[in-house]
């Protein structure tokens, strides 16, 4: 009954495969009706039948729960004259069976599920050859019911396996990116992060730390080329090199150069890089900040103040851990009270301006639109000017904005 | 079904010069097809010089860059002249100048 259930073929909807099996059965041995039955514990259903309209007899009368128990075919050539079956209702009854050939349907480990069989209404007798031919097609159900249960098999353990991999993806992506941002007083930080594939770790970074210093934060934003395992690691690298060389005295400029150093050194698969943007942030106690910013082959970030007047920051750069003689300046920027800084990877330019876009222009109207508003609200803009659906490719953002004068 | 956005690659040669004209997209999906085709030629060629044309290449990304990074790398050890060929405005040339790495790259203008 286990095995039954294994091969889930009960009440199953109705398969061509199996009717035309029973079809050629039919015209075969030439008799009114065939079956491919399933025996359940109470019941016999008929996963196919040709020439019968029941779909289900119960399990006691039925000639096929005598079918199964044995090991060959199972032949009544004629079942009113025959010791095992003359009393059967079946047999005395209105469908008035008379001849009975059946197969089991053994599995491959051994099981009997239920038979192909044969009925006519008067004696019939076969022929070596055709209780062979009866075997042959028995086979072919057999065969039919394992294709569906490996079939249905294939379809589970992908599911499963996506789901790891999804999992796996989401515990590694959470390893590489802050549990959560410091507070840094007198600005507001909002990061966001939008994964292209869920059963893959996204190329994109960001990070924020109090500065050593006590004064202000660090900031970071990078994307790395690639994506999964392999993206995965030099992310891990980049972001912990970057913490490490900010325990000392840095600036962005100096910070990037020695991050180029250790890629270049560190790095097991030497052809890859990273795109980062590393900030410092210093807020003023008049309200306002100073940030000084580097770029490694990174978009420039925007500043957007009060008013709605737009400005790019920093100088661009070479992308990180590919050449040994990149270079880096650091930019110094004055952000007013209750202005806004956008540091983003280029999958959100993609992602708002369309496959292939490298301009600005798009996120740029979107934060002259919320001139004056929160780090949260243009954060929730950002993200509201996504596409729905997937992305083509991962985005990460941050947002500060500096507060007023408290 | 042919992908217009699939990546073509044809080559030629004359008086020392291999040019190299790549069309359609350049990413990790064309991974293999730039390896075979592009990458592999800048290893095996006896030209002095190679002309890579990317003015008909309509998408790159980052694993695109940094294909076109190590065509430049293969180059330069083999001590073989790469010029690209693009235009101010096209997909690649907007990425190298983000990417901070336009001026590594030796250029020839698009026709």
């Amino acid at each position: 009954m286990s095995a039954v259930r294994r091969y889930d073929v009960l009440d199953s909807p109705p398969d061509g495969a199996f009717d035309r099996i029973t079809a050629l059965a039919a015209r075969l041995f030439d008799v009114p009706i065939a079956l491919v039955t399933i025996v359940d514990s109470d019941r016999i259903w008929f996963k196919s039948r040709h020439g019968l309209d029941v779909g289900e007899i119960p399990r006691d009368p039925g000639l096929c729960a005598s079918a199964i128990l044995q090991h060959g075919p199972y032949l009544v050539n004629d079942a009113t004259t025959d010791p095992r079956t003359l009393a059967n209702p079946l047999v005395a009854g209105d469908l008035g069976l008379q001849f009975y050939a059946a197969v089991p349907l053994t599995t491959h480990d051994g099981h009997n599920l239920g038979t192909l069989c044969v009925i006519d209404r008067q004696p019939r007798e076969l022929t070596d050859d055709e209780v062979t031919n009866l075997q042959d097609l028995a086979s072919v159900v057999v065969d039919e019911l394992e294709l569906r249960l490996s079939a249905r098999r294939t379809v589970e353990v992908e599911a499963e396996l996506r789901h790891v991999a999804e999992e796996l993806a989401g515990t590694l992506q959470d390893s590489l990116l802050p549990a959560q941002l410091p507070a840094v007083a007198g600005l507001e930080v909002v990061a966001r992060y939008h994964v292209a594939q869920r059963d893959q770790v996204g190329g994109d970074f960001y990070d924020v730390f109090a500065d050593p210093s006590g004064a202000g934060c660090g900031v970071v934003v990078g994307d790395v080329c690639g994506k999964g395992a392999f993206a995965a690691s030099l992310t891990g690298t980049a972001r912990w090199a970057l913490r490490t060389i900010a325990l000392g005295d840095w600036t962005p400029a100096e910070a990037l150069a020695r991050l180029n150093a250790v890629l270049l050194e560190e790095s097991a698969e030497p052809e890859r890089y990273c795109t980062v943007a590393l900030a410092a942030v210093r807020p003023r106690s008049s309200g306002g900040a100073e940030l000084v910013v580097a770029l490694a082959g990174y978009p420039q970030p925007l500043l957007v103040d009060a008013s709605g007047n737009v400005q790019r920051l920093g100088s661009p750069g070479p992308i990180c851990g590919w050449f040994t003689d990149a270079e880096y300046a650091d930019a110094v920027a004055e952000i007013p009270p209750g202005a806004v800084v956008l540091l983003f990877t280029d999958g959100l330019l993609e992602a708002i301006g369309g496959r292939g876009c490298f301009s600005d222009g798009p996120v740029q109207d979107v934060l002259r639109s919320l001139a004056g508003h929160t780090a949260g609200d243009v954060a929730d803009a950002l993200d509201g000017a996504l596409p729905t659906g997937d992305l083509q490719d991962d985005a990460a953002f941050l947002v500060i904005r500096a507060d007023e004068a408290s | 079904m042919s992908d217009i956005n699939a990546l073509a690659v044809s080559k030629g040669i004359s008086d020392g010069v291999l040019r190299i004209v790549v069309t359609g997209e350049i990413d990790a999906i064309a991974e293999k097809e730039f390896v075979a085709h592009v990458l592999d030629a800048i290893q095996a060629t006896d030209a002095e010089r190679i002309v890579l044309d990317l003015d008909g290449v309509t998408f790159i990304d980052s694993w695109g860059l940094r294909l076109l990074l190590k065509g430049r790398r293969q180059a330069d050890t083999r001590r073989v002249l790469l010029t690209l060929m693009i235009s101010p405005d096209s997909p690649v040339a907007r990425l190298l100048e983000v990417a901070g790495v336009r001026e590594m790259f030796a250029y020839e203008l698009a026709d």
